[in-house]
């Protein structure tokens, strides 16, 4: 058997070895079954985009100046989905680089194996009925065909270099990496949202007249970009600049593809030649032989056990350690203090406290990875929980206090950022924020608690990955059902209170509402200590299995 | 070489007059993963204050045993008693009492050695000052200090072992599970190891010993057990054994386990 047939014979035999029970394969069908309506949306989009390039006139002009950029967009945006999760499908050249296999024979092979990710598959339809519908309707199928291959080529390349450039900042298991990484990944989620909303910021008008005089050198260095050149090509081919036309697009497209080819074959050999092992990095030698650092673990909070003081301390010190937190965090603030500049909160009771709770429940989705996936950092470390004599409701409590306090610091800086941009906190605000908080928290415990002892997953620091495969549905579902429950709650007593005009009633429904909430967390908490009890060893061994990846 | 037939199972030789006290004991100990059944009805009795070496193949059934008996995976059937308290009704208690090296480390990967030595010591409620002391003499005897700041993450496989061995040792524990703590331990930390456990063993601590190594086994233990396909084939007092079988712990080891048959064969290309 050829090198390159074995290598698709171990994915396979990979993947036949993973269908280790019924439940392995119902998920590996529903997943499946999943993926097959964004797919055939996909296909869709692309045979609906190719009809109307071909038949509708006026559709052409929009196409060729926006649609690769949005194409292009929306690949880069699902790249991170399936690199940042993990789940990418490359060939881990660290696992090859013991064989007689040429790195280059590997890094090839991670080219062809990238047209069947999820991400490429959902953009390539598009991309095609785009590019070759632009090809009949100028009556240049050829240039449209050559135009698609390029551009194929292209965002392969770019794919597993983004792919080869996540693994290395992932690899070496540096903190300074993983943030790097963190920053990155922020940057592409939120930068995406951001960046429109900036330009209509008087700032953002101030730098579009600022830039205005530079426009046309803008646009040629625009031209010059894969991202530009399709726009350039059939602008060209379109007044019948051809021979212009098809040098650029090949003059840039191959530039470009043998940037990202070099780049991403140079970080493949690093990667297979950099040892992944965390043996291998030294820590650096302190000055300090007295180990302060522990001083934190100490921590004694009021009303509660040394050992639930204990497990809070951890907690904070892994959020404090943690990449994704900072992310989460960026994420939870950044939009309703947009929002809060915009303008968009009155003082009324529909208005102003509406949006209130609407921006707590808000924190707290962007949170709830952390209350659906209590064990999920914890790895190995689970059993020490098994080991240490700590009851099981005492560790919920624990786990579940820290989130709360990192919660409350992030509607804590909302509200401060509220007061700081807008100048009209309300003591009634701060009441309704107060409220939401307490009822979100209980909520979202008693959800997160059971989602994580019935559908526990692991989650690599920096980055989600090595999930189990049934996550992202239960995960999905978990969140869709606390944005509609709990914020369909929250905002239940200011839409009572603006339908009978009392805010008297507003505050009582909101205060009945927290305890009753309260009161369902508490009754709940020894039951899901004894759940969790029964459930330990299964999310024992979920939090230690390791994911065969080739 | 000695002949696999002359081998015969060892049995203590002569029981002991007074009852000993027991630390650990197990009834009918079954552990099935799907039709595989990996511990078959496993009667095991350690004499407190002994140090006791579980010895057997790879895949023989050590590790799942130990994991039962620390309370790190279920069994299937069968009882487990430990210092007294039986580990399904006072889990607690039990934890209390024993420390653990589990094969596979249970560390939290980002902390640092102290930031882990003082969350194990506030887990197993000690006052603050005695996990202070015990941390800063734990890192120092382990060898651990001069790299504060690091992260468990960034640890060695050796100074993983050495952390997790300190963790179990932090408080006080009246019996230890250590599974292979020997593994990729420099000779260096194996001395201070052994060194380590001796002292315990001295001072009363009942310590129960999964390793390949047959020499620190010989070197260390007064008592053994042997299991292959998930049952005791031997068990008794090391030196009784010696003496009975009339060889050192490895030929007896290896006889016994079937290993010599196996030698003889060879590979067709090497020849």
């Amino acid at each position: 058997m050829s090198q390159l047939a074995t290598l698709f014979w171990l994915r396979y035999t990979v993947f036949k070895n993973s269908l280790t029970t019924r439940g392995e394969v119902a998920r590996k069908i529903l997943n499946a079954l999943l993926l097959l309506f964004p797919l055939l949306l996909s296909v869709g989009i692309g045979i609906a985009l190719f009809v109307a390039l071909l038949t509708v006139e006026q559709f052409r002009g929009p196409v060729v100046s926006g649609g690769m950029t949005t194409v292009l967009a929306t690949l880069l945006f699902l790249m991170l989905i399936s690199q940042s999760t993990g789940a990418s499908s490359h060939f881990d050249p660290r696992r090859f680089v013991l064989f007689p296999i040429k790195m280059s024979k590997l890094y090839l092979l991670n080219l062809l194996s990238a047209l069947g990710e999820f991400s490429m598959l959902m953009i390539l339809p598009s991309m095609a009925g785009m590019l070759l519908g632009l090809g009949f309707a100028y009556q240049q199928p050829l240039g449209g065909l050559l135009a698609f291959v390029l551009a194929l080529l292209w965002v392969d390349a770019l794919f597993i270099c983004t792919g080869m450039l996540f693994a290395w900042l992932l690899s070496g298991r540096k903190r300074s990496r993983e943030i790097l990484f963190a920053l990155l990944i922020g940057f592409m989620t939120i930068g995406g949202q951001l960046l429109p909303r900036f330009f209509i910021t008087p700032y953002g008008q101030s730098l579009v007249h600022w830039l205005l005089p530079y426009r046309h050198i803008i646009s040629t260095i625009f031209d010059w970009t894969p991202i530009g050149v399709w726009s350039f090509f059939f602008q060209h081919l379109a007044t019948g600049e051809t021979v212009a036309a098809y040098l650029q697009l090949l003059l840039v497209c191959g530039i470009w593809l043998i940037l990202a080819l070099g780049l991403g074959y140079a970080l493949f050999w690093r990667l297979a030649t950099s040892a992944s092992a965390s043996s291998s990095t030294t820590p650096k030698q302190s000055d300090t032989a007295n180990p302060k650092s522990s001083n934190f673990m100490a921590l004694r909070l009021p009303f509660v056990s040394g050992q639930i003081s204990a497990i809070v301390a951890k907690e904070l010190r892994y959020f404090g350690r943690n990449p994704a937190t900072y992310l989460t965090i960026l994420s939870a603030l950044i939009f309703p203090l947009i929002f809060f500049r915009s303008g968009r909160t009155g003082s009324g009771i529909g208005e102003g406290l509406g949006w209130m709770s609407g921006w707590v429940g808000y924190v707290f989705l962007m949170n709830l990875q952390y209350f659906a996936g209590l064990f999920a950092y914890d790895a190995a470390g689970f059993r020490q929980y098994m080991l240490a004599p700590i009851k099981w409701s005492r560790l919920l409590l624990g786990k579940n206090i820290a989130i709360w306090f990192t919660v409350t610091v992030q509607i804590g800086l909302v509200l401060l950022g509220a007061e700081l941009l807008d100048r009209n906190l309300t003591t009634e605000k701060v009441y309704v924020a107060g409220c939401s908080l307490l009822i979100s928290a209980a909520i979202y415990s008693v959800v997160g608690n059971y989602v994580s002892i019935y559908f526990p997953y692991r989650v690599q620091f920096g980055v989600p990955a090595k999930r189990r495969e049934n996550w992202s549905g239960i995960y999905l579902l978990a969140q869709f059902a606390l944005l509609v429950g709990v914020i369909g709650l929250l905002l239940l007593p200011v839409g009572v209170g603006y339908w009978f005009k009392s805010k008297g009633l507003l505050y009582v429904i909101f205060a009945l509402l927290a305890i009753a909430s309260w009161g369902t967390y508490v009754w709940l908490l020894e039951r899901q200590g004894k759940l969790l009890e029964e459930r330990r060893f299964e999310i024992a061994e979920t939090l230690n299995r390791k994911t065969e990846k080739v | 070489m000695v002949n696999p037939s002359e081998i015969i199972p060892f049995t203590p030789s002569v029981p002991a007059q007074v009852p000993e006290p027991i630390a650990l004991q197990t009834r009918n100990l079954t552990r099935w993963f799907g039709d595989f059944l990996a511990v078959n009805n496993l009667h095991l009795e350690v004499r407190r204050g002994s140090f006791f070496g579980f010895l057997g193949p790879n895949g023989a059934g050590k590790s799942t045993t130990i994991k039962m008996l620390t309370g790190l995976l279920a069994p299937s059937d069968g009882q487990i008693e430990l210092l007294g308290y039986d580990l399904m009704n006072d889990p607690i208690m039990v934890k209390r009492l024993i420390g653990v090296v589990p094969e596979d480390l249970n560390l939290f990967d980002r902390l640092t050695g102290a930031e882990y030595l003082t969350f194990v010591g506030r887990m197993h409620e000690l006052e603050r000052h005695v996990i202070a002391e015990r941390t800063a003499e734990l890192l120092r005897v382990m060898e651990l200090e001069d790299k504060p700041k690091a992260l468990l993450v960034e640890y060695s496989h050796g100074m993983r072992k050495k952390i997790s061995l300190a963790a179990a040792l932090l408080h006080n524990p009246q019996m230890l599970f250590l599974d292979e703590p020997f593994e990729g331990v420099d000779a260096v930390a194996a001395r201070t190891i052994k060194n380590l456990l001796e002292r315990m063993r001295e001072r009363g601590v009942t310590i129960f010993l999964t390793s390949h190594i047959l020499e620190i086994v010989e070197r260390l233990c007064t008592d053994i057990a042997i299991i292959n396909h998930g049952r005791i084939i031997a068990s008794g007092r090391l030196d009784e054994l010696r003496t009975q079988a009339g060889t050192n712990l490895e030929e007896y080891f290896v006889n016994l386990v079937g290993g010599a048959r196996r030698m003889t064969d060879t590979l067709s290309w090497i020849g």
